[in-house]
């Protein structure tokens, strides 16, 4: 049950319209039946995995709580270990077992069962495993107290909007809100279903789009030429922001619905002026995530180990900086993916980030000596460009299916040029049509945030009209065939 | 309950309902517009779809994909076997866009003789061929007898024809295109064949695996359905499958295909790999399809075949 299906409409219909009917009392046990039929609809047999970790990591929990103190690293090692080898195991399934004869069904209401003649990873496994491991580590930096209710955990960690592809919802910020009584809210039902439909035009209209030439492009990436490489993979650098913050917006507005408020995940990444201000607006709950857990402890760990001021006459700074950034970055590519491409597109932004912060004063000095303000827009213009074609440098590792064929349209990229090639013009039209809808939308909320606003306009009949245009507009150019979301399967 | 929730419920419902009979106001006048230039349109592959449906009163009607688009040279049927020949063949469009097209000749009138250009993994499950059957939605309010064919993409396609302009979704170029310059259709005198021009550059041989593909039961059906109908209506069938640069694996589809001919004496006449086109790359412009040189030579040989059947 893709977000981007009629079957998707009508059950969250359903759910939502059920859910205010319903007694408060008994609401957590609807959204959580809602919640595990959502997952039952994808492959079924995995839910009895993830009710297994919920039971597992809800005692686990209770006892850390429980515990004295100095006896709970053992414990809390342990707890992050299972949940990682689980992850692990089925992230590298098939590398395990190679040619193995596994048989799975994927579940469809109206279709009926479809087999998979291979392992795949659960669905929402590397989100649900993140969001337990974030709630351990909260436990035991005493930061809260584990949940008590099981049904309320168990609805943390299977709330329909978010278990597939995120948000990864800290503990402290979703579990007081399934608490509290939530009430038929006006604002919220309708800010909802603005983000939603928002939401839905990014993936209607801008991702699957440009689906079509990329996946085209990539897919056949040794016959074509440089400059049409490049166009794929500018397409593409939109393709997967569109794609993920449009799921991002279907599920908030989702959870919205039911007067939840999820985490945002997206604020605008590619009118980022660095790499670290890239990754404060890219992925934000999964950033934060790793440098709340990685980043940072790591960073405080070395920081005690490393007695001297420099090694080999760089800085103990820099040294952990270093160390640090290429260490979360390698996990972050192994996170989305098996696979030495991967892995090199994290250690790449790695890189990036040590190369500017090594290179901060260097970089100053630099602007001084050519009288550049810092606030410049041509200043601010030149680092928006670098970064966005830094972060597109990146983007030929995620989505080229080996290292070795990144590296060669990298090659063709900057020696093969030619004409670009298109199979149907009207592709290429859709394609910019949609990438210049959004950065228009997105350079609106950006630099102008409080003006010109339609759908939040305060005359209803502009608000009307905005989401009546948005509709028409993804009638007319959305694509209705497109596939499944990009992060599923991460 | 309190005053103000149910005035909330009560104002957020009049909203929706307002803004649901907007979109719908709207979807309609726009829907009908698209409608009227689709129709009207006078050049590209979409006029070419609506006179095959509409117009098209030839003896011999040629059905497949880009195949049967760049192999069939009506004007050599049309010489050799004295019968006037329309070549319906489409890019990308496989038995499910052939088999619609199919229905709403048929109940036009009956042409003479029918071949369907097929490939040997012409009844395999393929996910792709459905959704390319969304070149017919504009023919969904107009034409019910294709209406089960385009069902066929999924279980919600009828409720989505509730939006009118749902069927002339991403054609607004197309239909743009189709509307301007001359009022005269491109290339009238071929008959729907669209020649190739190009050589292939010769390359090995290779083979296409391609015995694993299920079979598509819904595909099975409609080849039953169209053999009973042409023998109902008494049109010669017969199903070919072209040249091609490939040596293909016979698979289970290719199989149940024969059988199914063999079963009701249908003509199935398999030149895949006919000697005259191996290693011949002056005759193709790629692997899968013949260059104009080849179409000739191709349907010269099947009017013979056809012509003298034994």
């Amino acid at each position: 049950m893709l977000f981007n299906s009629i079957i998707y409409i009508l059950f969250l219909s359903i759910v939502v319209l059920a859910f205010y009917i319903f007694p408060s009392r008994i609401r957590w046990i609807w959204l959580l039946i809602a919640s595990v039929g959502y997952y039952l609809s994808f492959i079924p047999i995995f839910i009895l995995l993830l009710g297994g970790l919920t039971v597992i990591n809800y005692f686990l929990a209770k006892w850390l709580a429980k515990i004295p103190e100095e006896k709970t690293s053992v414990l809390f090692i342990l707890a992050i270990l299972i949940n990682l080898l689980v992850l692990s195991f089925f992230k590298y399934f098939n590398i395990l077992f190679p040619g193995n004869q596994i048989h799975l069904y994927s579940v469809s209401l109206f279709i009926g069962n479809e087999p998979i003649n291979k392992m795949i990873l659960p669905l929402g496994l590397s989100y649900f495993t993140f969001t337990l491991l974030s709630y351990l580590i909260e436990i035991k930096r005493k930061n809260i107290l584990p949940e008590k209710h099981f049904g309320y955990f168990s609805l943390y960690l299977f709330f329909f909007p978010k278990i597939a592809q995120g948000p990864i919802e800290r503990p402290q910020q979703l579990i007081p809100q399934l608490h509290q009584n939530r009430r038929f809210n006006y604002t919220m039902l309708v800010e909802g279903l603005k983000l939603m439909l928002w939401g839905y035009f990014k993936k209607l209209v801008v991702a699957d789009r440009l689906a079509i030439y990329v996946n085209a492009i990539y897919n056949n990436s040794e016959k074509h030429n440089g400059t049409t490489l490049l166009v794929a993979t500018i397409f593409y650098a939109f393709q997967i922001y569109a794609d993920f913050s449009g799921y991002t917006d279907i599920a908030r507005g989702s959870a919205k619905l039911f007067g939840f408020d999820l985490m945002d995940n997206f604020k605008r990444p590619y009118f980022a002026t660095s790499i670290k201000e890239f990754w404060n607006r890219w992925h934000i709950t999964f950033s934060t995530w790793l440098r709340d857990y990685i980043f940072l402890p790591l960073a405080y760990y070395l920081s005690g180990r490393m007695k001297k001021t420099s090694y080999l006459f760089i800085s103990t700074e820099n040294w952990i900086y270093l160390i640090v950034s290429i260490t979360t970055f390698g996990i972050c590519g192994i996170w989305h993916g098996v696979g030495w491409n991967y892995l090199f597109w994290g250690v790449l932004f790695g890189i990036y980030l040590t190369y500017s912060n090594w290179a901060k004063g260097f970089h100053k000095n630099l602007r001084k000596l050519l009288h550049v303000k810092k606030t410049s827009p041509y200043l601010l213009f030149y680092k928006m460009l670098t970064t966005f074609m830094l972060v597109l440098l990146g983007w030929v590792f995620f989505r080229a299916a080996t290292l070795t064929e990144a590296t060669k349209i990298i090659g063709k990229i900057f020696t093969s040029a030619g004409a670009v090639f298109y199979h149907s013009p009207y592709d290429l039209i859709y394609s910019i049509i949609g990438i210049l809808l959004l950065i228009i939308l997105d350079s609106k909320r950006e630099f102008f945030n409080n003006r010109f606003s339609i759908l939040y306009s305060r005359y209803q009949g502009v608000r009307i009209a905005g989401i009546v245009t948005i509709v028409i507009i993804i009638l007319l150019i959305g694509v209705f065939d497109g596939g499944q979301f990009i992060y599923f399967q991460y | 309950m309190e005053r103000s929730y149910i005035n909330q419920v009560v104002r957020f419902f009049l909203r929706l309902v307002l803004i649901l009979f907007l979109v719908l106001i709207i979807d309609r006048g726009v829907g009908m517009i698209l409608s009227h230039y689709y129709f009207h349109q006078h050049r590209g592959e979409e006029s070419k779809i609506t006179f095959i449906i509409d117009s098209t009163v030839a003896d011999v009607v040629i059905f497949g994909s880009s195949r049967a688009d760049h192999h069939y040279v009506p004007e050599i049927f049309e010489n050799r076997l004295h019968y006037s020949c329309f070549n319906a063949g489409a890019d990308g469009n496989y038995l499910l866009y052939s088999y619609a097209l199919f229905n709403t000749i048929v109940k036009r009138y009956s042409p003479k003789l029918i071949i369907f250009d097929i490939r040997p993994y012409e009844l395999g499950n393929i996910a792709s061929e459905y959704d390319r059957l969304s070149i017919l939605l504009p023919y969904y309010q107009k034409y019910p007898e294709i209406r089960h064919v385009i069902e066929l993409r999924g279980p919600f396609e009828k409720f989505k024809h509730i939006s009118y302009i749902y069927s002339y979704n991403s054609l607004i170029f197309q239909i743009l295109k189709g509307n301007l310059g001359s009022g005269k259709s491109e290339g009238p005198e071929l008959k729907g064949y669209t020649p190739l021009n190009k050589t292939m550059v010769p390359e090995k041989i290779g083979t296409w695996d391609i015995c694993d593909i299920p079979v598509d039961n819904n595909k099975v059906n409609l080849v039953k359905d169209i053999i009973s109908t042409c023998k109902k209506k008494n049109i010669e069938l017969i199903f070919v499958h072209s040249p091609i640069w490939i040596t293909m694996q016979k698979s289970n589809c290719h199989n149940i295909l024969a059988d199914i001919c063999s079963e009701n004496g249908i003509r199935y006449i398999d030149m895949s790999n006919d000697s005259t086109f191996i290693n011949r790359p002056d005759y193709f412009e790629d692997i899968s399809h013949l260059n104009d040189k080849g179409a000739r030579i191709f349907s010269n040989m099947l009017s013979d075949k056809i012509s003298h059947p034994y």
